[in-house]
């Protein structure tokens, strides 16, 4: 692709097929909007792939697509979920970014002004996370063939030497950490979609968790074992898949799990579980007893760690399971969840 | 939470449970059935089975009305569901109910427009917004839901919405209770009443369990203190040799129930001679129709229909375990070729489903007790 | 069957039969049809099942069941007098100040004024019974 002699400008109102053919359109949108948002250095040549420096270290890569109804929700978008989740995908691997790469899929008659707010808000995203976005791909498809756009994120990152993360390494006594209130995100977008009719002052909880997991490697080094966002299938699922590939028994304390009351209260109306709802912006993690009140006093003194909290252990037991407690000695199993959260009735 | 979180006190909670120990006679086996869905889930969400002393059984009864949905009639509204000038509505319960062809979500798979309400008067909207198409609501419940389906029938009239259609599948809890209580192999000690129906029904159409059966029953809430405190007024009753209704519900039960609720569903719906219920079979008088007044925004005499009869696989024994003759696990079906994700069995489709409840909640393994917290 | 939770009513519509209500900050506007008989008020606890108010929630009744259970192991003479069983006269209620069994209302078994009141008088049957259906 040749560099533009003089800056080019995108000024049209909505997407078409032409946005994707590789011609003028293409290069409308590309150079126009796509490329000045991202502005960093590996982008400006526009070829092919962007080079990087070989790192010292182990690399970690991951990929994640983003497809999301509505695009835009109280407290984030499908563009600021699509670099949160890759980035945090790393950051519990214990990997700080490195470099971004994105690739648009977008339905043609999707508006400019919405295609420009998301392009704005993974750029304001990946700055936050302190990563660039350094190549990517952008496709058009015919109208009524995506729901308005798809993104896919692929994350490169650089292990953090301290981190000595294993599912193996998890032993009974070993704390159980959660990063804050639960269910915030699924919530969210389930009421934007307006289908329900119900209104609360929710909002996704979607950011980059790296400061979090950097001050647990901080605080406990290998303390820390294990570590995973909550994202789809909430709290439940991740901790059901720890317990199934450790082969223990993880135990939580009801209601030593945070959730913001509207959450609650939601999750009441419609009979879901707050632990099987979705999370963006949180991740549990297993840390070894002797350094889990360190750990977690060193997330408490971050800026959006506060509410931090340790909710439970894992034991050894003859199955494999979750289960939770609650104050009067009751006891439930907590399963994964199975399919899409659907608001129960009756 | 007001009205929920005192009833989930841990103090009230322990001593609820301990004044049940002291009352459950050691040398005798209680077999108490809670005949609402509600109550199954609550009592394994809460945890209350294993807090109970062991010689307090409870059953799980047939309240959950997504569970005793008979397979055909799911058919007949996923035929609906299919015509692509229809867009099917339900509630999210029913989303992974499987017809013989699959279940809802299937259907909208393959391209349906099967959508969630929240509400039936959300039907109505969706009917108002699309006057070209035809909508269809498929109305389950008992006594609870029903008037909800009954006030949405009146609302269609009086808008005069010809694209607006109910496939109602509504049943009515005491006929059923009394093919329970009819069953030969049946042994029960007492009754855990449904609450939330009893807000609508009141507590006199349980009379006939205490005087002709001598089975005492409380009408309970749904919160940990409310079903124990009503196993507590069962237990009290035996001890005295008493069979009544009590309403243990009394801060939203009314005696007598709620009477405009009960015109409504009197205006708008009739009972049916017989009725499918899945795992139970025909049951006399069981179920609500729309009646005359309604009929052209009623599926089954607007729309066309087979009404066909679908058996369920032989192997599930939904049956005996509805009746409380088998525990959930004991069925041949359970957790291996019938689970949550792929129901075969009524009693798994639910959340509320006693099977389903079973293998969620893990109550088949040893009790959670056991792992004491620090 | 039929998941129904307590909500407070926050802004009424009378006229439309829709009520606003909270529930922990959550909001839906809920039909109040089915509370003819005992129009609401702003502020009342109403239980909410499909976008329904179903009933009031009496606070006084709650109330009761609570201090009921709390008494519980204290004194179970005096548990077993407050429910309605008492054998002996309520007056011998020992340290606690209640009144006799069927006004603390309870466990009792026949309705209440309280709850009579604004409802139909209760001679006959109710429009529609499921013991008796009327095509029979």
């Amino acid at each position: 692709m040749a560099t533009a002699a003089r800056p080019v400008v995108f000024h049209d109102k909505q997407i078409a097929m032409a946005h994707g053919a590789g011609g003028e359109a293409s290069r409308r949108l590309i150079e126009g909007l796509i490329q000045p948002a991202f502005a960093n250095p590996f982008l400006d040549g526009l070829a092919d792939a962007a080079v990087l420096a070989p790192q010292a270290g182990r690399l970690a890569l991951t990929t994640d697509s983003f497809v999301v109804q509505p695009l835009q929700f109280p407290g984030g978008s499908i563009g600021e979920l699509a670099v949160n989740g890759t980035v945090n995908d790393l950051a519990v691997s214990g990997a700080a970014p490195i470099a971004l790469s994105a690739a648009l899929i977008l339905e043609a008659g999707l508006t400019a002004e919405v295609l420009r707010r998301e392009i704005a808000a993974m750029a304001a995203a990946a700055a936050r996370a302190g990563v660039s976005i350094v190549t990517g791909d952008t496709k058009v498809v015919e109208h009524g063939k995506a729901d308005g756009m798809y993104i896919t994120t692929t994350g490169l990152g650089l292990l953090d030497p301290r981190a000595e993360l294993q599912v193996q390494r998890v032993e009974p006594g070993d704390r159980i950490f959660l990063s804050g209130p639960i269910g915030s995100h699924g919530m969210a977008v389930m009421l934007a979609r307006a289908e329900l009719d119900i209104e609360a002052d929710i909002r996704s909880d979607t950011r980059p968790l790296g400061c979090f997991t950097s001050a647990l490697l901080e605080a406990a080094g290998s303390g820390v074992r294990w570590m995973r966002d909550a994202t789809r299938g909430g709290v439940a699922t991740v901790l059901n898949e720890l317990a199934r590939d450790a082969d223990l028994t993880l135990v939580l304390e009801e209601d030593a799990i945070p959730v913001e009351d509207a959450v609650r209260g939601a999750c009441e109306l419609l009979g879901l579980d707050p632990l099987q709802v979705a999370n963006e912006g949180q991740f549990v993690a297993i840390l070894a007893a002797d350094v889990a009140d360190a750990a977690l006093a060193a997330v408490r003194g971050i800026a959006g760690g506060e509410r931090a909290c340790l909710v439970g252990e894992v034991r050894r037991d003859r199955y494999s399971r979750v289960v939770a407690h609650s104050a009067y000695g009751g006891a439930r199993v907590i399963d994964m969840l199975i399919g899409d959260p659907l608001p129960r009735i009756c | 939470m007001k009205y929920v979180d005192e009833f989930r006190d841990p103090e009230l909670i322990r001593k609820t449970l301990g004044e049940i120990r002291a009352l459950a006679d050691p040398r005798q086996h209680f077999r108490f059935m809670e005949v609402c869905g509600g109550h199954t889930h609550a009592i394994f969400r809460f945890g209350l089975n294993d807090l109970l002393p062991p010689n307090v059984e409870l059953i799980h009864g047939p309240g959950c009305p997504v569970c005793v949905l008979p397979m055909g009639r799911m058919d007949d509204g996923l035929e609906l569901a299919n015509d692509p000038n229809v867009i099917f509505t339900a509630f999210g319960d029913m989303m992974r109910v499987p017809g013989s062809q699959g279940s809802p979500l299937e259907s909208k798979a393959r391209g349906a427009d099967v959508r969630i309400v929240y509400s039936p008067l959300d039907a109505i909207k969706i009917a108002q917004q699309n006057p070209a198409r035809k909508v269809v609501f498929f109305a389950i419940g008992f006594e609870t839901t029903a008037p909800s389906t009954a006030v949405t029938l009146r609302r269609a009239k009086q808008l005069r919405l010809d694209n607006f259609f109910v496939f109602c599948n509504h049943v009515t809890i005491v006929p059923a209770i009394r093919a329970i209580l009819d069953s030969p192999d049946m042994r029960l000690n007492g009754f855990i009443g449904p609450g939330h129906v009893s807000t609508v029904i009141g507590c006199r159409p349980f009379e006939f369990i205490a005087r002709d059966y001598r089975c005492p029953i409380a009408v309970s809430g749904f919160e940990p203190a409310d079903i124990l405190q009503s196993i507590l007024m069962i237990l009290r009753q035996l001890r005295r040799g008493e069979a009544k209704v009590e309403n243990q519900y009394d801060r939203v039960v009314p005696w007598e129930g709620n009477l405009a609720a009960l015109r409504a569903l009197a205006e708008v719906f009739e009972v049916r001679p017989h009725f499918e219920w899945r795992g139970l079979g025909f049951i006399s008088h069981s179920a609500l129709k729309i009646n005359a007044a309604y009929a052209p925004w009623d599926a089954e005499q607007a729309m066309p229909m087979r009404g066909i009869s679908v058996a369920d696989p032989k192997a599930a024994q939904c049956g005996e375990v509805l009746k409380g003759v088998l525990k959930p696990h004991q069925c041949k079906l359970f957790g291996k070729e019938c689970t949550p994700e792929r129901p075969i069995g009524a009693l798994m489709v639910s959340a509320e489903g006693a099977c389903a409840a079973h293998f969620k909640y893990g109550v088949h393994e040893p009790p959670l007790v056991s792992l004491s917290t620090n | 069957m039929c998941l129904a939770i307590p909500a407070q009513i926050t802004e009424l519509q009378p006229d439309e039969s829709w009520a606003l209500v909270n529930i922990m900050g959550v909001r839906r506007r809920v039909n109040i049809d089915l509370l003819l008989d005992d129009p609401p008020v702003l502020n009342d606890w109403v239980l909410v099942h499909v976008g329904f108010a179903m009933n009031k929630i009496s606070a006084e009744r709650a109330a009761e069941q609570l201090k009921m259970l709390a008494i519980l192991g204290e004194d179970t003479a005096a548990a077993d007098e407050v429910g309605g069983y008492d054998l002996e006269p309520p007056n011998e209620v020992g340290g606690y100040d209640l009144e006799p069994p069927n006004e603390v209302g309870g466990y009792n078994f026949e309705p209440s004024d309280a709850v009579r009141s604004n409802t139909e008088p209760s001679e006959g049957r109710p429009p529609y019974s499921p013991e008796e259906p009327r095509d029979r």
